[in-house]
């Protein structure tokens, strides 16, 4: 267990450990929220420390992971097949001292592969009884890998659950733990025989992060530390808590009136409406899902970024991953060849 | 405690604080465009003689200028955040959480007290303009005593006066006023008295030669009797009986009969009254009791009758 103070991991000793840790609320109550939030960019300098020993560059999508996670919701990755997007995912649930479940999705896989099952069980008496077994999704953190693969039905499952953060089966219903987040990823190639999220249940990502390849430099560190003799490995730097009091303190970031109209206006600019750049090249515009998801995720990053208020520059630099899976390009784009980042620059200029 | 509906925290008391500060030293500016523009105005108004009191009015309006300018060159606001990083984002959100009960509020109303305090009275200060406004004031301020002191005006038009009257401006004028053929130099000179001869008689009494009788500008001191201006002027011709004006210096002289032949000498009250003086009438110098004509300057005075008395 991790006690160095010089490191952010010195949080992990600001919890109390005879605090009650059955509920949420109980759990941040437990924390010190001061410590926390002082020790936040140190805490943030330590995560990416920890990552980038299996993870090289990715600073970015780094960031936009940990605002997803910070800010209670989930986010799709994005990217071709090899640039680490799974052991991304896997080296965060790692440093966290959270549950972690990973789902293959597979054109196969049933919703019940990941709600989980009644199943029947005989006990001593020879009585036979059902048994909600649980599935993959209860757990913390959830990796979805290669979503578009599932079938619409289980791909609904997952996202009924990601959505209500709980699980009905029958007449009983399930909650999920507290936090609950989905990362899922999916590749953008061999599309044959895949299932692409409807818009509406895209919606449901907070974040759609683009992983990209890395440059020469990055790959040649990449290549030297997976070819080499040692794997490595990464310590645990949060805690349960200390995760809930994060996403506790980004809620309270402060966020000034001017800032939050920027925010409203980047979404009403993505909007198609007059002659705006959205009209030009939209047919849909974001919805106030986005509006929402805009300012949360620009005060995670504030958080993160260890500020005491949210600036303009988070709310611009959140705008991307927030606003490219909620926008839907018209004809007119498409033939032009631009990409939903393209346009979102524009809608930025409108705004 | 609450002011006006609005609670007074350590924040508000700091940013009325640095209002204060930014408007005393904005007065201070305005104070110093209007004794620049003053200045700059009395200067002037020194010149042209004008009371200096009313140089205050073109201060006041310079001043005015310049306060506009600068209240929409920038706010507090962006004064601030020109020189202190997102200074502007930090207050504005910690204004609006004021009260808030909450670990992130708090550390920023701290933040942003503590950043305020150290917010520097010079970033409302230009102190390049400044400094160009204070070096006017003193250059001005001693120019303006200056003038005052010393009359410049009077010493101004004196030196004009001075400069039209040297010599060789008026070589300059006459030989303009020979050659010129302008309206405005046909009104003065020679070339105008002559252009007035109505008669042979008044052709030979130019007003700038002896015995002139017409008006001119050419004409000597005494109307009509001419002798001309400037160094040459005979200025007292009519003075003492003894002296004489010779080669430009005056010289005392003494008549001597001995040397015989009349001299001419002309009345001022009439022209017509020319008298002839017979040389037999003068006291010679063996006469004289009082004839104190030096060595020196009996050689000059006789060439003087020499000349003025060709046929002796």
């Amino acid at each position: 267990m991790p006690t160095d103070s010089s490191s952010g991991r010195s949080l992990w000793d600001s919890v109390d450990a005879g605090a009650p840790t059955s509920r949420a609320e109980r759990d941040v109550e437990s924390v010190d929220l001061k410590k926390v939030y002082t020790q936040m960019k140190t805490t943030y300098g330590d995560i990416k420390k920890e990552v980038s020993r299996v993870i090289v560059g990715q600073e970015d999508v780094l960031e936009q992971l940990m605002v997803a996670i910070f800010t209670d919701s989930h986010a799709l990755l994005e990217g071709f097949p090899g640039l680490g997007k799974t052991m991304l995912v896997r080296t965060i649930a790692s440093i966290m001292d959270l549950k972690f479940r990973r789902i293959q999705c597979t054109p196969d896989l049933m919703p019940s592969d990941v709600t989980g099952t009644y199943i029947v069980e005989e006990d001593a008496a020879g009585r036979k009884r059902f048994r909600f077994e649980e599935g993959p999704v209860f757990t913390n953190i959830l990796l979805a890998d290669e979503i578009n693969r599932a079938t619409p039905k289980s791909q609904s499952a997952l996202l009924e659950a990601m959505q209500e953060r709980q699980v009905t089966m029958g007449n009983t219903t399930h909650k999920l733990e507290r936090p609950f987040f989905v990362l899922a990823t999916q590749n953008p190639i061999e599309m044959e025989g895949t299932y692409p999220l409807p818009e509406a249940q895209v919606d449901r990502f907070l974040l759609k992060i683009m992983v990209g390849y890395p440059n020469i430099k990055e790959e040649d560190r990449i290549v030297e530390l997976y070819s080499g003799e040692f794997t490595p490995t990464v310590s645990k730097i949060l805690r349960r808590e200390h995760v809930l009091a994060i996403q506790d303190l980004s809620k309270k970031m402060p966020i000034s009136s001017d800032v939050r109209d920027y925010a409203l206006r980047i979404v009403a600019a993505s909007r198609p409406a007059g002659k705006n750049a959205a009209s030009q090249f939209l047919d849909y515009g974001a919805s106030p899902r986005a509006s929402i998801g805009l300012v949360l995720a620009a005060k995670a990053r504030a958080l993160l970024n260890g500020r005491n208020y949210v600036g303009k520059e988070d709310v611009k630099a959140m705008a991307h991953p927030v606003l490219r899976h909620r926008i839907i390009l018209n004809f007119e784009s498409e033939r032009k060849g631009m990409s939903p980042d393209d346009v979102v620059n524009q809608i930025l200029k409108d705004a | 405690m609450r002011y006006r509906g609005v609670e007074v925290t350590e924040l508000t008391t700091k940013i009325l604080e640095t209002k204060l500060v930014y408007w005393s030293i904005k007065t201070y500016t305005v104070l110093m465009d209007l004794i620049v523009g003053f200045l700059a105005a009395a200067l002037v108004f020194e010149l042209l003689g004008v009371p200096l009191l009313f140089a205050i009015i073109p201060g006041m309006m310079y001043a005015l200028v310049q306060l506009m300018r600068e209240y929409l060159d920038s706010s507090l606001v962006a004064k601030l955040e020109g020189k202190y990083d997102n200074l502007d984002q930090r207050l504005a959100t910690a204004m609006e959480y004021q009260g808030t009960k909450n670990v992130i509020v708090e550390d920023l109303l701290t933040d942003v007290t503590k950043r305020i305090d150290n917010v520097e009275t010079s970033t409302f200060l230009n102190s390049g303009a400044l400094s160009k406004k204070v070096y006017s004031i003193v250059i001005m301020s001693f120019m303006l005593l200056t003038a005052t002191v010393l009359d410049l005006r009077s010493v101004a038009f004196d030196a004009l006066g001075y400069v039209m009257d040297s010599q060789s401006v008026q070589n300059s004028i006459q030989q303009l006023s020979d050659k010129g053929a302008s309206g405005f130099e046909t009104l003065m000179g020679e070339r105008w008295e002559k252009s007035n001869w109505t008669d042979d008689k008044t052709k030979e009494k130019l007003g700038a030669q002896p015995g002139g009788d017409r008006p001119g500008v050419s004409e000597g001191p005494i109307p009509g009797k001419g002798s001309g201006t400037g160094a040459d002027a005979g200025k007292d011709i009519y003075g003492k009986a003894s002296s004489a004006s010779v080669q430009g210096k005056d010289v005392d002289f003494r008549l001597h009969p001995e040397y015989g032949g009349d001299i001419e000498i002309r009345e001022t009250s009439s022209r017509n009254n020319d008298r002839l003086f017979r040389m037999d009438d003068v006291q010679s110098v063996e006469e004289c009791v009082d004839c104190v004509v030096g060595p020196e300057h009996e050689e000059v005075v006789r060439k003087y009758f020499e000349k003025i008395l060709p046929e002796t």
